[in-house]
């Protein structure tokens, strides 16, 4: 049965990418990784680092160099401050922890959050550190999610993801569904990933355990369409999935504890697809964390002219500067759209594609109250919108001017 | 650099304009019909009549609306300039496309509540003409009657020498449409030039359904009451379910099911508004023929709930999501 959530758009395209294996970028010229406020530098700077090497800290979780290279301290770029790593071809790698050798069965919840925490894992789908996910998840949790669902349709990294790592991601997942203590893990995709399906379904065979959801093509799968999709529950504005007792973490997360915890090798790298058609040479790739976008880019062959990027999706994603994130799990190449731009025609198809179920061309009118309140800025409105009506923007521009008086 | 707008940055291929072509294509089997049933005269008033409203229309979207370019042409108004005409019988003189071309672009363009429009285009102009040219608007001739398609006003004596008296108009007398139900479904009824073509519609709302500019749901709410009232409170001597079959595929009753409860910008725009919108057109118009006795109440129904579609919308809102009580846990 195909699972579908109220609203979403369906873009026409589907990626180029789903049969290309995932490419490993292991050189670069300069890694850039976030800096919290509370961050704190442990290395010397100008000390030469391994690939491994302990860099700071933010807070609690530690940050290690994803290169070997210079360490240039904590630096202000663009307004964002990074710790920073020079490649000027250095090579080696440190491994500061060992690798878990206990069963999984002789762990605890704390045992699973402090490896999170000392491998320095981190939830691509929403950048949080995983550590900080499984503490919320000590107040109850009894369904874990594995949301293998593309971020963009252009994307297709959490399908290789699925494909090419499945003992990870099993494993990953089964080391969650204990940290957490739910009963029961559903792995997430589109329907049309077949592949993904008989790949986990191999892996995951216990079916007490483990379910396959196959999911309606639509887009964005936020928590919101996620938990519609999979348990017919809708969340308030401001609640997560997780105050409803269910765990949702990206494929990529669940692979990096697993991996971590069985090398003892913290998460380095980044999985992401770089695509759009402004790119020259796209594609599934891993990435060391942190890289810097223009190294990125000039390994997939430069931009196309008058085009930017965009993180995450088209739909909803913002344009992006500077490092790769750690809750980027894709990177599309936009231009500026050419919209036409005619009055409403009042064809409610901006209505028929709002997860919440809002009228939002209301916001052309007098009455927009329940939009700015309650609108999740998930961009289908002013996708579908045959008369190319910014409601997105317009919806942007009236919350700031509400704040503002 | 270049200039960074906000998400998303895509959209859809479907647009406005791109709409009007879709339009177009589901009036192309009625065009047909209409033409094999009463001859090139049809061509002549649809090309006045549509190309009008798209030239009239185009110049009230560049000087007065100040439309940028790629904006101006829309096709739509080719499409209720046509409509407009379905609506005449043959016979009229070639002036009367003409002044509904007018009344087209005056109703497409008076919009009241964001995009609400008052008043159907197209429905706004039958309905005006219905009452100013009554004469000529209820002047049907009997199909395969060719008339020349050049001249302006066609001979009263010739027009008269093939008149026949329309289904509807039979059951204004009491009685039911001689030549059967099937007769009135594929088109071999007299009437006006679109109203006629039942299966021609039927093919129309397939192809506007299947390219996602129409919903079948609006036309079945309309039909459905008539259908269901007219079997209970049947109002001649004939057979209840042939009387019933009769009242739905008479006058513009399934032409104003597929066209005006389709027509975006003059219904409301959640589902459930559509469902009363089209219930409510259905009941109306059968309590006023039962009530009324005349029957030409189709059209002023439709432009009474368009003027009141903003109020079916605001009443029938979605309930949100967000705001639904949200205690329910996931299962064990």
């Amino acid at each position: 049965m195909i699972l579908d959530f109220p609203g979403g758009a369906r873009p026409t395209e589907r990626t180029r990418f789903g049969k290309q294996n995932t490419l490993t970028v292991d050189s670069c010229s300069a890694v850039c990784l976030r800096a919290d406020d509370d961050a704190e530098a442990i290395a010397r700077v100008g000390a030469t680092v391994l690939r491994g090497g302990l860099l700071g800290r933010n807070g609690e979780t530690p940050v290690y160099a994803s290169i070997a290279g210079s360490f240039r301290g904590i630096l202000e770029i663009e307004g964002n401050r990074y710790f920073v790593v020079m490649n000027g071809g250095e090579t080696g790698e440190e491994r500061i922890h060992s690798p878990e050798t206990r069963a999984i069965t002789q762990m605890t919840a704390d045992d699973v959050i402090e490896s999170a925490k000392k491998f320095a894992i981190v939830d691509s789908r929403s950048g949080v550190p995983l550590w900080k996910m499984l503490e919320s998840a000590k107040k109850g949790c009894r369904r874990l999610v594995v949301d293998c669902t593309e971020s963009d349709p252009l994307s297709a990294i959490n399908y290789r993801l699925c494909i090419e790592r499945t003992r990870s991601l099993v494993g990953g997942a089964k080391v969650l569904l204990h940290a957490t203590g739910a009963l029961k893990c559903v792995f997430a995709a589109e329907h049309y990933r077949h592949a993904a399906f008989a790949a986990i379904s191999e892996y995951a065979d216990d079916e007490k355990i483990f379910a396959l959801a196959q999911l309606d093509e639509k887009y964005p799968y936020g928590d919101n369409a996620l938990m519609y999709a999979l348990y017919v529950q809708e969340l308030k504005k401001g609640e997560t999935a997780l105050d409803r007792g269910v765990f949702i973490v990206a494929p990529e997360t669940a692979i990096a504890l697993y991996e971590a915890m069985l090398y003892g090798m913290p998460q380095l790298d980044r999985f992401i697809t770089v695509c759009g058609d402004g790119v020259r040479k796209g594609g599934n790739m891993r990435v060391p964390r942190g890289i810097t976008l223009h190294d990125l880019i000039g390994l997939c062959g430069g931009l196309e002219d008058k085009h930017f990027l965009i993180e995450n999706s088209l739909l909803s994603g913002s344009p992006i500067s500077g490092a790769l994130s750690d809750g980027t799990r894709a990177l599309v190449a936009a231009k500026p759209l050419k919209r036409l731009r005619v009055p409403c025609i009042s064809c409610g198809r901006c209505a028929e594609v709002c997860p919440v179920r809002l009228l939002p061309s209301e916001i052309l009118a007098l009455d927009g109250r329940d939009i700015l309140k309650h609108c999740i800025s998930c961009g289908a409105c002013e996708y579908i919108c045959p008369s190319g009506i910014p409601l997105l923007g317009l919806i942007k521009k009236a919350a700031s001017r509400k704040e503002e008086a | 650099m270049a200039r960074i707008q906000t998400a998303p940055y895509v959209h859809t291929q479907r647009t406005s304009l791109s709409r009007g072509y879709e339009w177009l294509a589901a009036l192309c089997p009625i065009l047909v019909w209409s033409i094999y049933m009463f001859g090139a005269r049809v061509v002549t008033l649809c090309l006045i009549g549509g190309g009008l409203s798209l030239g009239l229309d185009y110049i009230v979207q560049r000087f007065v609306f100040k439309m940028k370019r790629g904006a101006r042409l829309d096709m739509m108004s080719l499409v209720y300039g046509i409509l407009a005409v379905f609506s005449m019988p043959v016979a009229v003189a070639l002036y009367l496309p003409i002044i509904s071309a007018i009344l087209v672009v005056i109703a497409k363009n008076a919009r009241i509540i964001r995009a609400h429009r008052l008043f159907n285009p197209f429905v706004f102009s039958a309905a005006v003409l219905g009452i100013c040219f009554k004469s000529q608007m209820t002047c049907f001739t009997r199909p395969f009657a060719y008339f020349s398609p050049f001249t302006v006003s066609l001979d009263p004596k010739l027009v008269e020498g093939y008149r026949v008296i329309s289904p509807l108009q039979f059951m204004a007398d009491g009685s039911v449409y001689e030549d059967g139900v099937m007769a009135q479904l594929y088109g071999f009824a007299s009437g006006c030039i679109g109203e006629i073509a039942v299966a021609a519609m039927i093919l129309s709302l397939i192809w506007l359904c299947i390219r996602r500019e129409a919903d079948w749901r609006g036309p079945v709410a309309m039909l459905a009451p008539i259908l269901l009232l007219s079997l209970v409170f049947p109002s001649s001597d004939a057979e209840s379910n042939y009387y019933a079959y009769s009242v739905i595929l008479s006058g513009a009753i399934f032409f104003l099911s597929v066209f005006a409860t389709n027509e975006s910008c003059t219904v409301p725009q959640t589902k459930n508004g559509r469902y009363i919108f089209g219930a409510a057109c259905g009941i109306i118009i059968f309590l006023l023929r039962k009530a009324g006795g005349g029957f030409e109440w189709g059209y002023a129904v439709v432009l009474v709930l368009n003027a009141v579609s903003p109020f079916i919308e605001m009443l029938t809102k979605p309930k949100l999501a967000t705001k639904k009580n949200g205690k329910a846990k996931v299962k064990k």
